[in-house]
């Protein structure tokens, strides 16, 4: 049963078994290197069950997948659900925009980044607001 | 200094080794951090009692709201560590521009579900920690 990452995941070194140890790599950080599991690395058995559960994996083989017990869009929403738990993104109506794929998280100043569909509903907004103002 | 917004803020656990976002959070609240004192007014002091420390500190209690799906795993991994009490660390990421994140050995792990009419279902999920933040 094998499931890949599909983001770098910040490691608790001292709970790692010496397998885990093996795997991890190195992020430079303000306060030094950090301990990661990198993205794209493969995990396996209880790990990679785990792992596709929370949304932090996706599953490689089709025991993993039938251990999962979910459809692959049920997958595929609890990845993005992750992913923005991850990014902090727990505001409802930034949910939406990300999940459309408007905006990709916040910056340093917690302004949104622009996510590929970010120019197309601008101008669906601007054409919303120029209908308003002619009404 | 900074005005930090709450917003962008995660919390997270210790899944399998790695530090897992707890989804669908609304708040989190560190609390009780505080160096302990004892009272040293002596028979013979001043009007105005004294104190001074014992030089120890209370360790923080964390809280967290979250929405509440009994079906996601990391709800599940948490609700395991009050079936089967044992350590985790747990960690919480500022939005500052570092971002700063600290980490706490968590103990003692809890949960309250809240269910009513007019609103979704939430958990208040608490731990308390031991030791100093690292």
């Amino acid at each position: 049963m094998k499931a890949a990452l599909l983001l770098d995941l910040y490691a608790n070194a001292g709970a790692c078994t010496e397998e885990q140890r093996s795997r991890l790599t190195f992020l430079q950080s303000k306060d030094g290197p950090v301990a990661i599991f990198a993205k794209g690395s493969v995990v396996s058995g209880d790990e990679a069950l785990i792992r596709c559960q929370t949304g932090q994996a996706s599953p490689l083989d089709e025991e993993c997948r039938l251990a999962c017990g979910m459809t692959d869009d049920q997958m595929t929403w609890l990845q993005t659900e992750y992913k923005m738990a991850t990014l902090g993104v727990n505001d409802k109506d930034d949910k939406e925009l990300f999940r459309a794929g408007i905006i990709l998280g916040y910056d340093d100043k917690l302004s949104y980044i622009p996510g590929p569909n970010w120019a197309a509903y601008q101008a669906a907004k601007a054409e919303i607001e120029k209908t308003d103002d002619i009404e | 200094m900074a005005k930090i917004r709450g917003k962008g803020t995660s919390f997270l656990m210790t899944v399998a080794a790695a530090y897992t976002a707890i989804p669908n959070l609304i708040s989190v609240n560190v609390s009780g951090e505080k160096a302990e004192t004892y009272d040293s007014t002596t028979l013979d002091g001043a009007v105005v009692k004294t104190k001074d420390h014992t030089g120890y500190s209370e360790a923080a209690t964390i809280s967290a709201e979250a929405f509440y799906d009994p079906s996601n795993a990391v709800m599940a991994a948490w609700e395991a560590l009050i079936a089967t009490p044992a350590n985790n660390n747990v960690k919480i990421t500022y939005t500052d521009s570092g971002p700063t994140s600290v980490i706490y050995a968590g103990v003692g792990f809890g949960i309250d579900k809240t269910v009513v009419a007019n609103d979704g279902v939430k958990a208040t999920l608490t731990c308390e920690t031991t030791g100093a933040p690292t």
